[in-house]
């Protein structure tokens, strides 16, 4: 038992003598090895791009996308400056309606469209 | 990122860089692995120019399943291990029928005295010896005592159960110590203890 055991020893520490040369025996690495695998990496990402990462909107810009873009605010604005300038001016074209609008002689009236609802509001009917 | 700062970040971290457009990432995981891959490749293939093949065949896979990568998953270098273990089989099972006298044999002038040349005829008488296992054999004894890996990675590599691998590597050296040291005369060897 003991000669095997020193036998098998024996065998180990003569074979790692094998592989402790093979070990040390790295295969020559060529440059040009190394070139076709950076330009295989390169060719990679060239042919798949990472997505854009996406950009975080700020309330001007969604408030401005909620309108119609640029294109309303500008339309918007134009209808403000007249706005303004028929307060300012008052055209004498405008005044006729504006007076007839603005008068305290203007009436309006309130009634009811639904004479059922007043079902609810007789008193005492029990 | 600049190249240097990249030398103590992690393979796998590597390559999750590279997924996302880094370059200079590419370039660290190439000098990092190629050595080791290619070692492999031709330790298996006994061919230097079809392990340089093998070489850049699996760094395009690792180029190209870099997207999908997942931390946590598996080592790197295990899977790497694993396809240049595959691509090897594939084209040995190709080039079955190479008769044993087209193997590398150490030459017979092989000066004996010199430590130099006999740390070449060793290597030389393994690769000879390597040769003449059988592949499952030869890829687990590289595996273990060659690349230095342990059971449970290989078992992962090979996708066999540890017992298995064990099992493969004992067989593996009982016949290249036949194979080996039946020739140490012939081979010169004065200074093995």
């Amino acid at each position: 038992m003991m000669d095997n055991n020193q036998t098998d020893q024996g065998l180990e520490s003569e074979l790692e003598n094998f592989f402790m040369a093979e070990r040390n025996t790295a295969p020559a690495l060529s440059d040009m090895l190394l070139a076709r695998i950076i330009a295989d990496a390169q060719s990679q990402l060239d042919t798949v791009q990472p997505e854009p990462p996406i950009e975080e909107t700020g309330f001007f810009q969604r408030l401005l996308d909620g309108i119609g873009g640029w294109p309303s605010m500008a339309g918007l604005a134009a209808a403000s400056i007249v706005g303004v300038w028929i307060g300012y001016v008052q055209p004498p074209a405008v005044e006729p309606f504006a007076g007839y609008l603005l008068s305290s002689d203007a009436e309006s009236y309130l009634y009811d469209v639904s004479p059922a609802s007043a079902i609810f509001g007789v008193e005492g009917s029990s | 990122m600049p190249f240097n700062a990249l030398s103590d970040v992690p393979d796998e971290a590597l390559l999750v860089l590279f997924a996302n457009g880094d370059a200079a990432a590419a370039q660290a995981l190439t000098l990092r692995l190629t050595p080791r891959v290619l070692g492999f490749a031709v330790r298996l293939l006994n061919d230097h120019a079809e392990a340089e093949d093998v070489a850049q065949e699996a760094m395009l896979r690792l180029w190209k399943i870099a997207p999908e990568w997942r931390q946590n998953e598996a080592k790197l270098t295990t899977w790497l291990y694993r396809v240049v273990s595959n691509l090897c089989t594939d084209r040995l099972r190709k080039k079955r029928g190479v008769g044993l006298d087209q193997i590398v044999e150490p030459s017979d002038d092989a000066p004996g005295a010199a430590a130099v040349m006999q740390t070449k005829s060793r290597v030389k008488a393994l690769q000879g010896a390597l040769e003449q296992l059988p592949e499952r054999q030869k890829t687990a004894v590289i595996l273990r005592h060659i690349e230095g890996l342990k059971n449970p990675e290989i078992a992962q590599i090979m996708d066999i159960g540890i017992e298995a691998v064990e099992s493969l590597t004992a067989r593996g050296k009982r016949a290249l110590a036949t194979l080996l040291l039946g020739r140490k005369d012939e081979l010169g060897f004065t200074d093995d203890g």
